[in-house]
């Protein structure tokens, strides 16, 4: 089996599994209690929490909560936002784009743009902030495109125009993969998830600034500061932590890999499909593409019948309609909804499957052009 | 508070010679649900020319439901059964009274004694019943040209039975009366309601759908297994077979004119379908065809598939519209299932301009230089076989 769908969830690393099963075995305590065995595990949480601030350079400046996922720190952040105008993107996350449009008034919503390349109109994005704007949501790797946004330079320049607004970065696809830095202070909050880098489902992390307030999500015990009511899921965040240290140590030598990876990947294809974003905007970990005239679906299915497991987005129906607000906002042309797929790498991935996967690719694509004429 | 269904069979009076099989049969699938559905032990007797299943309880109100969508029952009166004593005829009467809301009802009592043995005749008990009643609900009176309520009382040899309603059965012929068709399933409105209306008529049926995977998905295949399941109500140990047929699809649009493309996998799946039929002993095949709806269904393209098979091909709906039969799919329960947007054929297939009249010789040289038997036989040993009851 050759799985390319990382940006949706990775095999967890292996050193995460030992951690995870083992502390499943020990760490049965609640964090909360108040004798040895749950204090000590409390400890053991601080500790990974320290790891975590350490991992990002925050450690004069930011802090850390742990949550459940990415989800969880997204809708956390937009949901506790203070009165003012909030700035997003319709090619986030739907679990920014979702929040902000179901639980904001639309009054006090702005768009950000992407241009054409994919990467956010920072020049536009900075003149719609003044006095009114509340909360900026900066993604920093596009989790559809891979397109890298400077969210640090971003937050920079938001700050000299209004030090209220609460800059939130979506960190999903950075974290772990290219380098993360929140030393500067900023970015008031910034939100990871576990299962994206190797470490278990269940578990994720949202940094903040020191000094900021945070409205909880969940009442009740008063765990993680008062924040995050909930019982702490102890093994899952050793296990992430474990994940954690082990990438963003080795961060520069895998960017270099999938460098090349991504690089053998887009010319072996380029015969065949579109590639609509460049190589030096985006993040190696993933490659978007477009296959004119093969629905994405269909394409999907045949690999997968080979144990090939790519993305795909689209249900494929003539009757049902093929339009997505991502790619829309992305300047992807709506005659190519239905034939946009996405490649992701892990840290494993390989040259050899890369050669394997464009093989198969190019020659399903071809008999399928045939059947099309 | 029902403890015996009194049913009615349907079109006995074609029977003759036949009506032994034919009781055989319908009782045969009235026994099959209730086996399944009804835990205590029942009993289902001949009476007459009725099937009485009476039971130790009361029986769900679903009960009566399953049972209706059985072919060949006319009606079903759910009843009372007491002993033949007038005080427990007239507590059952009233029994049915209190059913109603308690609003003023006019009502009227029917009775019919075959046990000659009870001291009342019919006239007498229907007068001492219906006074009674008067004395006991104050709401209600008496009207015997158009009653509210029409009580239905009738003394037999082994007990009285008391029921007001009749429910209304599909009709028709016992599943298994008329033969043994292979079902060829869709998506779409139609094939389920063609399926629908050949149980009515008696016909077994065993199901065939043609899964085009890769080209489309398993939404696909789960909408058909539902619709299976709707359509099985109406059969007994109806099987469903799901063909993998994208391999075979993709070899013939390669060797074949774009715009035969459909009418020839129309030909391959009746040719895969005629197969199944002969291992498994079956007589015709069915499918929801309606007179120029597509244009597979023109009446050239008809009619050359149908000279090129070997079995019959039997097509109800030819003659419904559209409308008709998207209403019939919400008589048979199919509608909802059917109206789910998804395709079960790719569109990747389908030619811009499909053949209308087609070439018969161009046709019939096609399927003569490629019968695909190995294919077609590989593929029905691939099948996915479900069987649901």
């Amino acid at each position: 089996m050759i799985y390319l769908d990382n940006a949706a969830s990775m095999k967890m690393l292996p050193n995460a599994i030992e951690v995870l099963e083992r502390s499943l075995l020990e760490d049965f305590a609640n964090s909360s209690s108040q004798h040895s065995l749950g204090k000590g595990i409390a400890k053991k949480i601080e500790s990974c929490r320290r790891d975590f601030v350490h991992l990002v350079d925050g450690d004069e400046k930011n802090n850390l909560i742990f949550t459940s996922s990415a989800t969880e720190g997204n809708n956390q952040i937009i949901r506790g936002a203070k009165e003012g105008e909030i700035l997003y993107c319709r090619a986030d996350h739907p679990s920014v784009t979702s929040p902000v449009t179901n639980l904001v008034n639309i009054e006090r919503i702005q768009e950000i743009s992407v241009g054409v390349d994919g990467l956010i109109e920072i020049d536009k994005l900075l003149q719609s902030v003044n006095e009114r704007t509340s909360l900026v949501i900066l993604t920093h790797v596009n989790g559809q495109t891979g397109i890298v946004n400077d969210v640090n330079y971003i937050s920079k320049k938001i700050k000299e125009i209004s030090s209220r607004v609460h800059v939130h970065v979506d960190g999903v696809q950075a974290f772990g993969k290219i380098s993360v830095s929140l030393q500067d202070g900023f970015i008031d909050s910034y939100a990871i998830s576990g299962h994206k880098i190797g470490g278990p489902k269940g578990v994720a992390g949202l940094f903040y600034k020191k000094g900021i307030t945070l409205s909880p999500l969940l009442w009740g015990g008063g765990q993680e500061g008062g924040i995050r009511s909930s019982t702490v899921a102890a093994p899952l965040i050793f296990s992430f932590a474990q994940a954690a240290r082990d990438v963003v140590k080795s961060v520069d030598e895998n960017l270099i890999k999938i460098k090349e990876i991504n690089v053998n990947l887009r010319n072996e294809i380029a015969s065949c499909c579109q590639v609509p974003f460049s190589a030096s905007q985006t993040s190696p970990y993933i490659l978007t593409f477009i296959v004119p005239g093969i629905s994405s679906d269909i394409l999907m299915r045949h690999l997968e019948r080979e144990k090939i497991f790519i993305s795909s987005k689209s249900a494929c129906s003539s009757k049902v309609q093929g339009k997505d607000e991502v790619f829309m906002a992305l300047h992807i042309d709506e005659k190519f909804h239905k034939n946009v797929l996405r490649i992701s790498f892990s840290y494993s991935s390989s040259i050899e499957e890369v050669k394997v996967v464009s093989n198969r690719m190019k020659a399903i694509i071809d008999e399928l052009s045939s059947l099309m004429r | 508070m029902y403890n015996t269904l009194v049913i009615n069979v349907d079109e006995l009076w074609l029977k003759g010679k036949n009506r032994p099989l034919y009781y055989r049969a319908i009782k045969g699938h009235i026994k099959y649900i209730l086996k399944r559905e009804v835990k205590e032990a029942f009993e289902l007797n001949n009476q007459g020319q009725r099937l009485v299943a009476s039971f130790e309880q009361s029986i769900e109100e679903n009960l009566l439901e399953t049972l209706l969508k059985i072919p060949g029952i006319h009606s079903i009166y759910p009843a009372m059964q007491v002993e033949s004593d007038i005080n427990l005829i007239v507590e059952a009467c009233s029994k049915e009274v209190e059913q109603l809301d308690g609003s003023p009802v006019s009502f009227k009592i029917q009775t019919k004694r075959s046990n000659k043995k009870f001291p009342m005749n019919s006239m007498e008990i229907s007068r001492e019943v219906g006074h009674l009643l008067l004395e006991k609900h104050s709401h209600l009176k008496v009207d015997v040209h158009h009653p509210q309520l029409l009580i239905d009382v009738k003394i037999l040899a082994n007990g009285s039975y008391i029921s007001s309603k009749k429910y209304l059965g599909i009709g028709g012929l016992p599943v298994g009366m008329s033969g043994h068709l292979i079902t060829l399933l869709s998506a779409g409105f139609d094939s389920p309601v063609a399926s629908y209306l050949m149980s009515k008529r008696g016909c077994k049926q065993t199901f065939i759908f043609f899964y085009a995977y890769p080209f489309v998905g398993d939404e696909v295949k789960e909408k058909i297994v539902d619709l299976y399941k709707v359509l099985s109500q109406y059969q007994i140990d109806a099987k469903l077979y799901i063909i993998p047929f994208g391999d075979v699809q993709s070899e013939i649009s390669k060797g074949c004119k774009v715009e035969y493309r459909t009418l020839l996998f129309r030909y391959y799946m009746l040719a895969s379908a005629s197969l199944l039929a002969q291992k498994l002993g079956a007589d015709a095949l069915l499918t929801g065809d309606s007179l120029g709806q597509v244009s597979s269904q023109t009446i050239g393209n008809i009619s050359l598939l149908d000279s090129l098979s070997s079995y019959s091909v039997f097509r109800p709906l030819l003659g419904h519209n559209k409308v008709e039969i998207i209403d019939l799919a919400r008589t048979v329960g199919t509608h909802d299932i059917s109206v789910i947007p998804h395709d079960d054929a790719c569109s990747l297939f389908a030619p811009k301009h499909p053949v209308i009249k087609p070439d018969k010789l161009y046709l019939k040289k096609f399927v003569e230089m490629n019968p695909m038997d190995a294919e077609l036989e590989k593929a029905l040993l691939e099948a996915e076989i479900i069987e649901y009851s």
